[in-house]
């Protein structure tokens, strides 16, 4: 029979301050395995050059031990995916080689493509934790053409499914997602991968608990969640003093404008951050549903903060995070939502607009973010493709440095090689440059954004999708730094909309410019 | 042919030279190969080769041998490591296609740290007043898009003029797939600067990925003029000296160059002292009949960790030079070069202990380096580092550290490992010693158990290979955390590298990137193109070897299912590539994946990416022991010494033994330590070691439960 650990919440865990770092650091090494699993054996490209994508260990209530992640949306500050999972699947029923499936955007990080695996871990027949495992596909079925209103157009909603039972593949499900996306190999494949990262980490945490005679990770796991909630809230108490401290940041202006407005309240070690009237909810995709604004709020109080404390639901238990339901921020069921990024992006600037009174050293000037590109379409030889990749803005000015030219924040990313681009999708790059002075004046300087134009070569239409969120409104300069240049998208000279499918013909030509970024100070005290 | 040279009457040496940060090493060794000598000097940094000839003069002259019996002179060198570290190259310009000028300065866009809004990156080594953009254009296929300007040439070369700049790398879009313009370009910049130095993408690194071939073929063209500069002036020294031997170059990859393709390419000899050293665990792996071994090098301020598997140090192409923050993945600038594939961690002997803003006790990468060094160096330093807690742990000794030649001062260490560690922990100044020792284990342990995770190896069924000044103290905890139950300590662990010169081998690899659909693979074209980088390092290695032994061909070809980012290495047979070879490298490939990766892709349709192709000399190795002699005699105890003994968790009087007097026949139960001028193993709990016939010291590690 099949037992759930132990709650000992009341018996207090004692490990040395050594014992502590040495299992903790080897049980990172557990996740890490896993990590590296998922790369090597994804096949998208925003998967394996971009790295959107995360693996991490929670204790069998689901709370996070540790996170392996190269993007800050994946590292589950708040994912309640195995919380909401077991509620369809209880933890008596589930047996070892079990693995969970859903892509629900109110439960994973904001959209229908990031899509995540859950299994059970079981050592010595017990259940001692699960798995998350959880990338974004490039595709995951739905309209490319038109704006959707409701989260149904996006593509296919996986429900809680098991995926894998006792290690049999679930080929119904494979069979379903298969008709419903536009390059289905290439999905199922990156799907795999998340299964192929699961069993891993199971395989790893068995040999964990038996190398450090561990029955389970309750103590351990508690003494890293107490460990890390401490530290945060001294990094608090230390670095936000009492009070209420509000901010906003303009994502889009004109008739119908999205906005965000933050409170954040700082008392004894804890943060409440709330974004009461903030935007409401919108009819095209840009809706953050509140476990990606989530990530968002802690991310960046991490940065500013604590840059080294790793993540685990300690590290974020202090920092509270709410927003009124059918606000943009977090909106209802069945909001539109696929491009969460898009605005999801800006909440880190309203945040440090609120606390730059009291965060001078490292504060960040507004940034240019990133745009992110969709190419869709069919080669010659009658093969789909479907993939994306990133042009980076400018990176606001530092506290006491400029800003990075061409470096996404707070989202990271990688570029996609020329060479890699044109050898793979039929389109040819005609420059790639820095755009000089688009990077705000100021005591230091922001980051500049990049002007990248390239050409369909494609005999067949291609749907090319840029988007950016912030394209219009420029990125504000800091503590008297001028703020940066604004972007455009251009097609054959043409402006057009952020976020619209356009179709390319053969030798039509599209040309991106990123935002530059705010500066930080006066420009005159240079 | 090596009975013959053996049969000469006059016994011939080969000689290893090292240039280390510190230290320049000697090694010598008759062609008989049976006797070894090692000498150290300190690097002589106003004038590098002044330094060799010191040293080398040193150790002829303590042995008796004449100049004139050296045969072969192999070195290696941190110059080109320097010179790109610390920006003392020359002053370079980069020509690149039209658009693309900024590439250089933007890298690859991403933030190695994604917690840390103070980033800053690495400065690329070619300012942008320096990139010059030509109008001309390649598609992937290597076919013309836009002829070659001369217009937009002859401005560029005027500007390059005006700069009055040395060396001009050339970087063009698609230039792997077709070198044409570059070299149009590479002839009217040499036309119009006479002896100007040249390094050509095409030639350097022709591998797809315009920003990591770019970074490369800067760096070549980089420290060209100075690797040029410092090995014609070695040479002429050693002529002066009466060395009339051939002199090879150690490139990263572990093989041996001539000194021509050596200042073509010295990019490539980025990383030839480590790699010195991998050769030589390798080679002293094989003798001990252990051919897959972790070999784990901790010396004062940093680890190096490298796999070897039969018999073969991992080979990578990929390298990062300079990184600018705790050694972390993204903050140095690429290098794509063979290279011998090793991890470096920033923690040695002389990183420093304390606790960091999470409370957590941290060790390195700050190091107190040579000067003011560890607290117990007494020299000035009060911050703790490992070397002040192996010292209170009783693992060093005050008397008996470098053979003696340095008094370390125990209480100082102490007092440095209380105020930053004991206290704020509240631990005593004995359990914080080890829990410095312990977390700097652990930390490379991690290390190492990732490495061998990313190249899919079991790191319990490997056997440790520590060297390095404190690689033999660590080597035990590290072992044990790993699951690892055979630990080899090498005899002349300090001069490593220098032995290893003497194994290495001329070898030469090229590469050519071509992404294509591996079944609809142009055969003519590629057998054409195979033939040709055949040819090409064929003549590299001729120069080394002469015209008679036989030459081993290695080829093989990056292989991924279409869309993925990673490869894998897939050998090809040698002879004409045919249908059948690809639908065999095809099957090769899936079976390698799915053992790899515990999983199956769906799809079959396969790209190839890149072909290598290696040449190398082939001399036999048999005999070439570093064997030292060792009378008959008993084992004897030195002293008996208070060391931690962490399984007893308190101080045990234990046994010392003087490594060099240990006897053939000698078991030596821990805990115990094992002395030597350079080093000391430190032997735990549960463990015997005994001496192999090749006079290392290999210790089995015995389950503790």
């Amino acid at each position: 029979m099949l037992k759930q650990s132990v709650k000992n919440k009341k018996l207090t865990p004692h490990f040395g301050a050594v014992d502590l770092e040495v299992l903790w650091s080897q049980l990172v090494t557990v996740v890490d395995e896993a990590a590296y699993a998922i790369l090597r054996t994804s096949m998208s490209k925003i998967v394996v050059e971009a790295r959107d994508f995360g693996a991490l260990l929670l204790d069998p209530e689901g709370q996070l031990l540790i996170s392996d992640a190269g993007v800050a949306s994946k590292i589950g500050t708040n994912s309640v995916a195995v919380k909401a999972l077991l509620k369809h699947f209880p933890v008596k029923t589930l047996r070892p080689g079990d693995m969970l499936i859903t892509n629900n955007p109110w439960w994973i990080m904001g959209h229908l493509n990031d899509v995540a695996i859950v299994a059970p871990l079981f050592h010595k027949n017990r259940l001692v934790g699960f798995a998350e495992c959880m990338a974004h596909m490039s595709d995951i079925g739905g309209c490319l053409s038109a704006s959707p209103r409701e989260v149904y157009e996006e593509g296919l909603i996986i429900p809680p499914t098991k995926i894998m039972e006792q290690g049999v593949e679930n080929a119904t499900f494979f069979n379903l997602l298969k008709a419903n996306v536009r390059v289905p190999l290439q999905i199922s494949s990156d799907l795999r991968g998340l299964i192929s990262g699961c069993r891993v980490m199971q395989a790893e945490l068995s040999r964990f608990l038996t190398e450090s005679r561990l029955s389970d990770l309750g103590a351990l796991g508690q003494a890293i969640i107490e460990h890390s909630k401490k530290t945060m809230q001294k990094a608090i108490r230390r670095s936000i003093p009492t009070g209420t401290y509000t901010g906003h940041t303009v994502i889009q202006a004109g008739a119908n404008p999205l906005e965000i407005k933050v409170s954040i309240r700082s008392r004894n070690g804890r943060i409440a951050m709330d974004f009461s009237g903030s935007s409401a909810q919108q009819e095209v995709g840009v809706n953050c549903t509140l476990v990606y604004t989530h990530v968002w709020c802690a991310y960046i109080i991490k940065c500013l903060l604590c840059p080294d404390l790793p993540n685990n639901a300690g590290t974020f238990e202090p920092i509270e995070v709410s927003a009124p339901e059918g606000c943009f921020l977090n909106p209802r069921f069945p909001a539109p939502v696929r491009l969460k990024s898009s605005s999801g992006h800006f909440v880190p600037d309203a945040i440090i607009e609120a606390l730059q009174g009291v965060l001078k050293q490292r504060l960040i000037a507004e940034s240019g973010n990133k745009f992110a590109i969709l190419f869709s379409g069919r080669h010659e030889s009658g093969h789909a493709f479907s993939d994306s990749m990133f042009i980076m803005g400018g990176m606001g000015a530092r506290s006491n440095k400029a800003g990075l030219h061409c470096s996404s924040f707070p989202a990271n990313s990688s570029n996609l090689p020329i060479e890699i681009l044109e050898s793979t999708i039929p389109v040819r790059v005609h420059h790639k440059k820095i755009r000089t002075n688009s990077g705000g004046a100021g005591k230091h300087y922001g980051g500049c954004g990049q002007d990248y134009q390239f050409e369909s070569l494609s005999d067949n239409p291609m749907i090319v999708r840029a988007s950016h969120g912030k394209l219009a409104v420029a990125p504000l300069g800091l503590l008297g730094g001028e703020d940066g240049a604004i972007g455009a998208i251009l097609l054959n000279d043409q402006p057009i909309a952020d976020k619209t499918p356009v179709r390319m013909k053969k030798a039509d030509v599209m040309r991106l410019l990123t935002p530059g970024s705010g500066g930080m100070g006066r420009p005159n005290k240079r | 042919m090596e009975n013959k040279r053996l049969t000469r009457h006059r016994k011939m040496y080969s000689i290893g030279v090292d240039i280390g940060g510190t230290f320049t090493d000697i090694a010598l060794i008759s062609t008989e190969k049976k006797q070894v000598f090692v000498g150290k000097v300190l690097t002589d940094y106003q004038d590098l080769a002044r330094g060799v000839m010191t040293g080398i003069r040193s150790v002829l002259e303590q042995n008796g041998i004449e100049a004139a019996s050296i045969g072969r002179v192999v070195h290696g060198t941190t110059l080109v490591t320097n010179c790109l570290i610390e920006r003392r190259g020359a002053k370079t310009a980069l020509i690149v296609t039209q658009g693309f000028g900024d590439v250089l300065a933007l890298g690859r866009e991403s933030r190695y740290d994604i917690y840390d809004v103070d980033i800053e990156l690495p400065q690329p080594l070619v300012d942008r007043n320096a990139i010059f953009e030509v109008v001309e254009r390649m598609d992937y296929k290597g076919e013309v898009i836009l002829p070659l300007d001369t217009k937009s040439l002859q401005r560029a070369i005027a500007q390059i003029k005006k700069l009055k700049i040395d060396s001009v790398a050339i970087c063009l879009l698609h230039a792997y797939a077709n070198s044409h313009h570059e070299k149009i370009i590479a002839d009217a910049v040499i036309k119009a600067l006479p002896g100007i130095s040249l390094s050509l993408s095409s030639q350097v690194m022709p591998d797809i990925r315009e920003y990591e071939r770019m970074s490369t073929t800067c760096a070549n063209a980089y420290v060209q003029p100075i690797v040029k500069g410092y090995l014609d002036r070695l040479g002429e020294a050693l002529q002066d000296l009466g060395v009339h031997g051939e002199l090879c170059i150690m490139s990263s990859d572990g093989a041996v160059l001539d000194v021509a393709t050596a200042c073509q390419f010295p990019v490539r000899l980025t990383e030839s002292g480590p790699a010195g050293g991998a050769i030589a665990a390798a080679h002293l792996g094989l003798a001990s009949q252990e051919s897959h071994l972790i070999a784990y090098d901790m010396g004062g301020t940093t680890a190096k960790i490298c796999i070897i598997e039969n018999g073969e140090p991992l080979k990578s192409h990929q390298f990062e030079f300079g990184r600018v923050y705790r050694f972390a993945k993204g903050s140095g600038l690429p290098l794509q070069i063979p290279v011998i594939e090793m991890i470096e961690i920033g923690a040695g002997g002389g990183s420093i202990a304390g606790l960091n803003e999470i409370g957590m006790l941290q060790i390195g990468p700050q190091s107190a380096n040579a000067s003011p060094g560890p607290a117990c160096y007494g020299l000035g330093g009060v911050k703790p580092t490992v070397t002040d807690a192996d010292l209170v742990l009783g693992y060093l000794s005050s008397d008996s550290f470098l053979g003696g030649d340095m008094h370390l001062h125990l209480e100082k260490a102490r007092q440095a490992i209380h105020h930053a560690v004991a206290k704020p922990l509240g631990l005593s100044v004995e359990e914080a010693a080890y829990a410095i020792h312990r977390v700097v284990n652990a930390n490379m342990a991690r290390a190492a158990k990732v490495h061998c995770l990313e190249h899919g190896k079991d790191a319990r069924r490997m056997t440790l290979f520590a060297y390095g000044g404190a690689g033999p103290v660590h080597g035990f905890g590290v072992a044990q955390i790993l699951g690892v139950s055979q630990i080899l300590y090498p005899c002349r662990a300090g001069v490593m590298s220098a032995l290893g010169f003497l194994v290495a081998q001329p070898s030469f690899e090229i590469l050519r990137g071509r992404m294509e659909n591996l079944l609809e693979i142009n055969l003519a074209r590629l057998n054409a193109l195979l033939r040709e980088m055949e040819q090409e390092a064929t003549l590299v290695v001729r120069k080394s070897v002469g015209q008679r032994p036989r030459l081993q061909v290695h080829r093989e070809v990056a292989i991924r299912y279409e869309g993925q980012s990673y490869e894998l290495y897939i050998p090809v047979a040698t002879g004409v590539v045919k249908d059948k070879t690809l639908q065999s490298i095809a099957k090769d490939f899936s079976l390698a994946y799915s053992k790899r990766y515990q999983a199956l892709a769906e799809h079959d349709r396969l790209e190839s990416v890149r072909w290598r192709v290696r040449v190398s000399g082939v001399e036999s190795m048999e005999n070439f022991s570093f064997a030292m002699k060792r009378e008959k005699r008993l084992l004897k105890v030195k002293e008996r010494r208070l060391i931690y003994v962490p399984e007893k968790k308190r101080y045990v009087r234990c046994p010392v033994y003087d490594r060099y007097r240990l006897p053939y026949s000698a078991l030596i139960k821990g805990p115990a330590l094992i002395e030597e001028r350079e080093s000391t193993v430190y032997l735990g709990s549960y463990s015997r070691a005994h001496l192999t016939s090749n006079g290392d010291l290999k210790v089995i590690v015995e389950k503790k439960n």
